[in-house]
């Protein structure tokens, strides 16, 4: 940006200005120059520059700064909201289908860590525990097939003899 | 000399954290190291909440052998790799050798059951003829580990299910000599 002239670059100046062709540093220095030399321009203009010393005084007006402030916040606010409930399992990520035996282990509500809450524990605990069970008396029923069918077995032998 | 008590005191009460994670058996030790995992469900009930159920009174005969098994018990903790997706393949991978490995000293093999493409095993730590700890692993299509931490009797927990069969159980014994 070329330092300006006094007299004639501030008139070509304030008429791009009023044409809506000028950019935010030339509207800043167009503010500085009239601050420092009021009667370079026609007193309205001067007038006008005094008004919007605040909002050129930084960049971008206070509404627009407003505005993205506000939209950051509510970004921020939407994240965190996310974020929480999803840590309180009420927006979760769609669960992959679950196995016939994990089906039958687990509950249906996605669990993580230590169970707090006493009706979900019991349930959790009869359902493990059952399948446990459950396997266990499956294999001592094979082993007793097996014994039975060890029984037999001697049984012709002793008969051959 | 007040504070030198209360100078070893401060250190017992840091070290306790450590001192609990040292008394941890290896199945506690190796299911914690898949917690948080994605993809993985981890999920344990503690003692004191199986003192609470343990007090639940129910007429549902099953629910009431399980309350009356809860009072015997202190830990329990199961794991379940439920996605089969490349992100944990690792995961499996590492599942896979700690349930191959020698982790298991310690542990008795109680008896294994081939099932749908699993394989189900369980192994326990004895002490005077009561279960200390039941760890039951499941490797093949699913991958899983459960363990119960207590003072039971194997008869105590097989009777939870309606197959009671006491005989089997001693079959077991034998086999296990």
């Amino acid at each position: 940006m070329k330092k300006l002239e006094p007299i004639a670059d501030i008139d070509e100046l304030l008429t791009r200005y009023y044409d809506g062709d000028t950019t935010l540093d030339e509207e800043r220095q167009l503010k500085d120059y009239l601050a420092r030399y009021p009667g370079s321009a026609d007193k309205a203009s001067a007038a006008l520059f005094a008004d919007l010393r605040p909002a050129l005084s930084s960049p971008g007006s206070t509404g627009a700064r407003r505005r993205w402030a506000f939209r950051t916040a509510a970004a921020a606010v939407l994240v965190a909201l996310v974020l929480l409930l999803r840590q309180l399992q009420l927006v979760s990520e769609p669960a992959a289908p679950r196995s016939e035996l994990t089906a039958r282990l687990l509950l249906d509500q996605p669990l993580y860590g230590d169970i707090r809450d006493q009706a979900i524990a019991l349930e959790q605990a009869r359902r493990a525990l059952s399948f446990v069970s459950a396997q266990l008396n499956k294999g001592t029923r094979e082993l007793e097939h097996l014994d039975r069918l060890g029984t037999s077995v001697d049984k012709i032998k002793n008969e051959s003899l | 000399m007040n504070r030198i008590k209360h100078f070893f005191a401060l250190i017992g009460l840091l070290l306790l954290p450590v001192m609990a994670l040292a008394q941890e058996s290896p199945a506690q030790r190796w299911i914690r190291t898949f917690d948080g995992q994605p993809g993985i469900t981890s999920i344990s009930i503690s003692r004191t909440m199986f003192r609470m159920l343990s007090r639940i009174k129910s007429t549902d005969p099953e629910y009431q052998k399980v309350a009356r098994f809860a009072a015997k018990l202190e830990d329990f903790k199961i794991m379940v790799i439920e996605e089969q997706t490349p992100a944990l393949a690792k995961a499996v991978i590492q599942f896979n050798k700690l349930v191959h490995a020698s982790a298991w000293n310690g542990y008795e093999e109680l008896m294994s059951i081939r099932e749908g493409g699993n394989e189900i095993a369980f192994r326990v730590q004895e002490q005077q003829g009561r279960i200390r700890e039941l760890v039951m692993t499941i490797t093949g299509s699913d991958h899983v580990v459960m363990l119960i931490k207590g003072d039971f009797a194997l008869s105590e927990l097989t009777d939870i299910s309606d197959d009671i069969n006491i005989s089997g159980i001693n079959k077991i014994k034998k086999l296990k000599k």
